[in-house]
């Protein structure tokens, strides 16, 4: 179960309204599940001297869940700090300061890195999507869930993002950005209803352009019926029509 | 709407046919005709074998021809035939009056009349043709589908419309 909440926080995007999290063992750690919460730490340690951030918070991660010790989601939080993982390295930094029995110098640093985290956040923030409470709302092309307010507030890394809104009957609506560190943007959502597929699914289009194909057909024909029959030669007399 | 379909259907193809009649008109004072200044042409098509009688009115087709003073002239009249007509004899009255009101509607009164069938002149799509003098007297002249030439090559001899075997050309 904590493997698969594990994999979850971590594939969860930056945007998403549920605050980052790494649960503590529900239970008291044994003597083991401290020597493997250590062997992780190490690890966690060497993979961020490699470089390898990744699996430096995999490392941290679980040897945080599996032994509750501050110091792992600290260094979590710092390493999510150093991907540029802003808003998590702030959820984790604020989880941090939730733990009572906090050392005074750390609580200090998690205090003064939640609060320089914080300012880091990019903020986009997205008007006009009341009148369109079905409308698929996604950040960087992944669905955002949750309750919509006005504005509905996203809150992500700085960098380059995209944002779509794709509504049934409408043109997809999308826009690109780019949000400095701690950054906010304002845009207007307007969905331009699509006429054409409207028009399309109407039974009443479908008549008309039946009774139009049929009837230019007929009158087509007729034309072109009249326009073959024979005519008397210029220039040769009378013409009588029997 | 039947129609319509069948107008579709048939887009592109002739219906029609035109036969296209050379008279010789004759002059006023040719024998039968002296006294008459006009010759009103009737046609009719009707598969009676005895010439049709009855008023000719107004609304019926025909054509006037004026009777030359001097010398005999020639009038083509083209006759356009329906579809559903084509294989009908076509009956051609002449009517000769000294005022063209003698020969239509209700003052008709024509001092000679003579009468040409033609015992098929027309061909669905097809342009026919046929040359004779105008009839001056009484008279009834019958004329046999191979004699209206149409569909010939006009480079290659014939003496008449009709194949050995008395197809007309425009049937084959």
């Amino acid at each position: 179960m904590r493997t698969v909440l594990a994999l979850t926080l971590s594939l969860f995007p930056a945007f998403a309204a549920a605050q980052y999290r790494v649960e503590p063992p529900s239970r008291e750690p044994t003597e083991a599940d401290i020597e493997q919460a250590r062997e992780l730490f190490m690890q966690g340690a060497e993979r961020v001297e490699q470089g390898r951030w990744a699996d430096a918070v995999s490392a941290y991660e679980e040897s945080y869940r599996l032994s509750g010790i501050p110091a792992a989601l600290f260094n979590t939080a710092t390493t999510l700090r150093s991907m540029g993982r802003h808003r998590d390295a702030r959820d984790l930094f604020r989880q941090v300061l939730e733990v009572e029995d906090l050392d005074p110098e750390t609580r200090e640093m998690a205090e003064s890195r939640m609060r320089e985290e914080a300012g880091r956040v990019a903020l986009i923030l997205l008007t006009g999507l009341a009148e369109a409470p079905d409308a698929r709302l996604e950040l960087d092309g992944q669905t955002v869930e949750g309750p919509r307010a006005d504005p509905v507030e996203l809150e992500t890394d700085p960098g380059e993002h995209a944002v779509s809104v794709l509504r049934e009957g409408y043109a997809p609506w999308r826009e690109a950005l780019t949000l400095e560190d701690g950054g906010r943007q304002s845009l207007r959502v307007e969905l331009t209803p699509l006429r054409g597929a409207e028009l399309w699914e109407s039974p009443i289009f479908w008549t008309v352009l039946v009774l139009v194909v049929v009837g230019g057909g007929v009158l087509g024909g007729v034309l072109a019926q009249d326009a073959a029959q024979l005519r008397p030669r210029e220039g040769l007399g009378m013409v009588v029509e029997l | 709407m039947r129609r319509a379909w069948l107008a579709l259907l048939l887009a592109g193809c002739a219906q029609n046919a035109i036969l296209e009649l050379t008279f010789e008109v004759p002059t006023a004072d040719a024998a039968g005709v002296a006294g008459a200044t006009v010759a009103v042409l009737e046609f009719r098509s009707d598969a009676s074998t005895v010439p049709p009688s009855g008023v000719l009115g107004t609304d019926m087709p025909s054509a006037t021809l004026l009777l030359p003073p001097g010398g005999p002239v020639t009038q083509v009249v083209s006759v356009v035939a329906p579809g559903d007509a084509v294989e009908t004899p076509l009956w051609v009255g002449v009517h000769y009056c000294a005022r063209e009101a003698g020969c239509l509607g209700a003052d008709f009164n024509p001092m000679n009349q003579s009468w040409v069938r033609y015992e098929r002149a027309f061909y669905v799509g097809e342009y026919t043709e046929h040359g004779l003098p105008l009839p001056a007297a009484m008279e009834r002249v019958d004329v046999d589908a191979c004699l209206v030439y149409g569909c010939l090559d006009r480079e290659r001899p014939s003496s008449g419309a009709c194949d050995m075997a008395g197809v007309h050309a425009c049937e084959q």
